[in-house]
């Protein structure tokens, strides 16, 4: 999901850094007041667990593979400010290390995975607690596929402001960013959860946190217990996020024609062809709905599956 | 700590005592200036810079196009869905935009040992805790990368080959071990590194063992930089007209 140079509109790329630079600073302070200098080694060797993490491949199926993001694993490790820190350092060192990700779209690739990716994580641990392997699946999918919402977000703006010069048109881009990263978000969820319960059964120690004293600051890292009904609160959390977005995405595309429409009425090529029968629809209302619909299809299933995968683990002590 | 050899060619490179701040600097302004290029011809101007700057630098292009792969997933998918809504023209203006940056990234990241490059970030004023987790962060990733091989060793050695799809369970199991297994290790190995700096008077800041110095070849590197970056400039705003209109 590392965007590079030369994709995105330049007013995306520039508003990406106006964006992300308060929060960073924010982030930053907060690590600086909550940590002793003791825990910089441990926190960048947190960081580098996660870089070294996200290189090893998983099994898709069909001899595909994907990788972790590893932001919830920040989160559980480090709580949220820590988390934006350790990602941070870690797009920093792939973009100069690597040249993977580029130096202007670095700012939105921060924001996607620095910023959205551990706070939606972090949001969802701390309505459905932090404790449970299922949270911490919900926690990980939710914010490997929100990374790639707000990455598929930027591309269709980028395209709807400069149609054919930058950006995907949002009819492609979020398609295939989404079901790519609801299906990856898949192996992120199994492997996250994995790793927090095996650190949970070998080295508890680690899942204290670093700040220093019981400070509750970062609320990531306190043991809430959370009540058998958190759990649909998270559900409930998501899916109302996930509407202000549909609402957003369609307030601002449902104006003009897209540029595959208008690119067919220049060449006066006509629609044809059998009507599905759920069509997404010329008005707000049908689309919103269906968008919704599609949304709530995609979250069963997956939600579904992650209980088939859960029910069967063994059960640690108080991590369950 | 070299055996992954990230930076096996920026000591080798023609452009390896260039200082990195100009370089930093340069590309970061070339790549900004791409980042507005709409037209063709000015994105062939840059592109012909940059590819001759990856000809000047040394690198094997073997290496260059490795790098580039990386990238090269996200630059394909918007080609192909430019093309396909609005024509080949536009789909070849995004490829070579989009190619040309990666390209000159990597020419900056692989001339450019790693500690020179975050210490000339560092003279740009970044935050201190940052640029210390990044230093210590990336002298880590090698200390880890090397457990991981070990550990891929092992399981290799075992019979693992990887899984083959997502219900597979097992496959599941044994890569968030391994991983936590890489935390585990490393939670140990951070508190002996961090004792052993103490020990040596570490105080939280590094002192390097060169200083960045501006030569007159720093400023004719920056010189060509900022021609390209103008002349594209003035070619895409229609002010220098291109005998071969694009």
């Amino acid at each position: 999901m590392h965007i590079p140079d030369g994709l995105m509109a330049p007013e995306i790329w520039a508003a990406g850094w106006v964006l992300v630079l308060p929060v960073l600073a924010w982030a930053i302070s907060r690590v600086n007041k909550n940590i002793d200098e003791r825990a910089v080694p441990l926190m960048a060797i947190i960081a580098a667990g996660i870089f070294v993490a996200q290189m090893i491949n998983f099994p898709i199926g069909g001899g595909t593979s994907g990788h972790l993001i590893g932001a919830t694993i920040a989160v559980v490790l480090l709580g949220l400010s820590g988390a934006m820190v350790a990602m941070t350092v870690i797009l920093i060192i792939q973009a100069l290390m690597f040249g993977d990700g580029g130096l202007t779209a670095l700012g939105l690739n921060l924001i996607n995975m620095a910023v959205v990716a551990p706070l939606v994580a972090y949001l969802v641990l701390r309505v459905a607690g932090r404790k449970k392997s299922w949270s911490i699946m919900t926690a990980a999918w939710a914010s490997t596929v929100a990374a790639a919402a707000v990455c598929s977000l930027q591309l269709s703006v980028s395209s709807s402001l400069h149609p054919g010069l930058y950006g995907i048109p949002g009819s492609v881009s979020f398609p295939a960013m989404l079901i790519s990263n609801a299906i990856i978000g898949l192996g992120e969820a199994m492997i996250t959860a994995g790793v927090v319960m095996y650190l949970a059964k070998v080295a508890p120690s680690m899942l204290r946190g670093i700040s220093k004293g019981s400070e509750s600051g970062d609320p990531g890292r306190t043991s809430s217990s959370p009540s058998p009904s958190a759990n649909r609160w998270a559900v409930i959390a998501i899916l109302v996020a996930f509407v202000a977005g549909l609402t957003v995405f369609y307030a601002f595309s449902s104006g003009l024609p897209d540029s595959l429409q208008r690119l067919m009425q220049n060449q006066g090529i006509s629609e044809t062809g059998t009507n599905a029968p759920l069509s997404y629809g010329s008005d707000f209302v049908t689309s919103f709905a269906a968008g919704l619909m599609s949304f709530a299809l995609v979250y069963a299933v997956c939600y579904l599956y992650l209980r088939f995968v859960t029910r069967r683990r063994s059960a640690g002590s108080e991590w369950k | 700590m070299t055996s992954f050899g990230v930076d096996r060619f920026a000591t080798r490179s023609s452009f390896a005592a260039f200082d990195p701040r100009v370089k930093i600097l340069c590309t970061a302004m070339l790549v900004v200036v791409m980042a507005f290029l709409t037209r063709l011809g000015p994105i062939l101007i840059a592109c012909a810079f940059v590819l001759l700057l990856a000809a000047m630098s040394g690198i094997p292009a073997r290496h260059l196009l490795q790098n580039y792969l990386l990238a090269l997933v996200f630059i394909a998918f918007a080609s192909i869905a430019t093309l396909l809504v609005s024509g080949y023209a536009a789909s070849l203006v995004m490829f070579l935009r989009a190619s040309t940056s990666v390209l000159a990234l990597l020419v900056l990241v692989t001339t450019t040992p790693f500690f020179m490059m975050l210490e000339a970030l560092d003279s740009m004023h970044m935050p201190r805790l940052l640029s210390s987790l990044i230093m210590f962060t990336y002298r880590f990733i090698f200390v880890l990368l090397e457990e991981a091989q070990v550990m891929r060793q092992a399981r290799l050695a075992r019979g693992f080959s990887g899984g083959r799809h997502l219900l597979d369970r097992n496959a599941f199991r044994t890569l968030s071990a391994s991983v936590g297994m890489v935390f585990v290790r490393a939670q140990a190995k951070a508190t002996n590194i961090y004792d052993a700096l103490l020990s040596r008077g570490f105080t939280g800041e590094v002192h390097m063992a060169w200083k960045f110095r501006s030569r007159p070849r720093d400023v004719a590197f920056a010189a060509a930089f900022a021609g390209v970056a103008m002349l594209s400039i003035f070619v895409q705003m229609g002010v220098v007209r291109w005998t071969l209109t694009f």
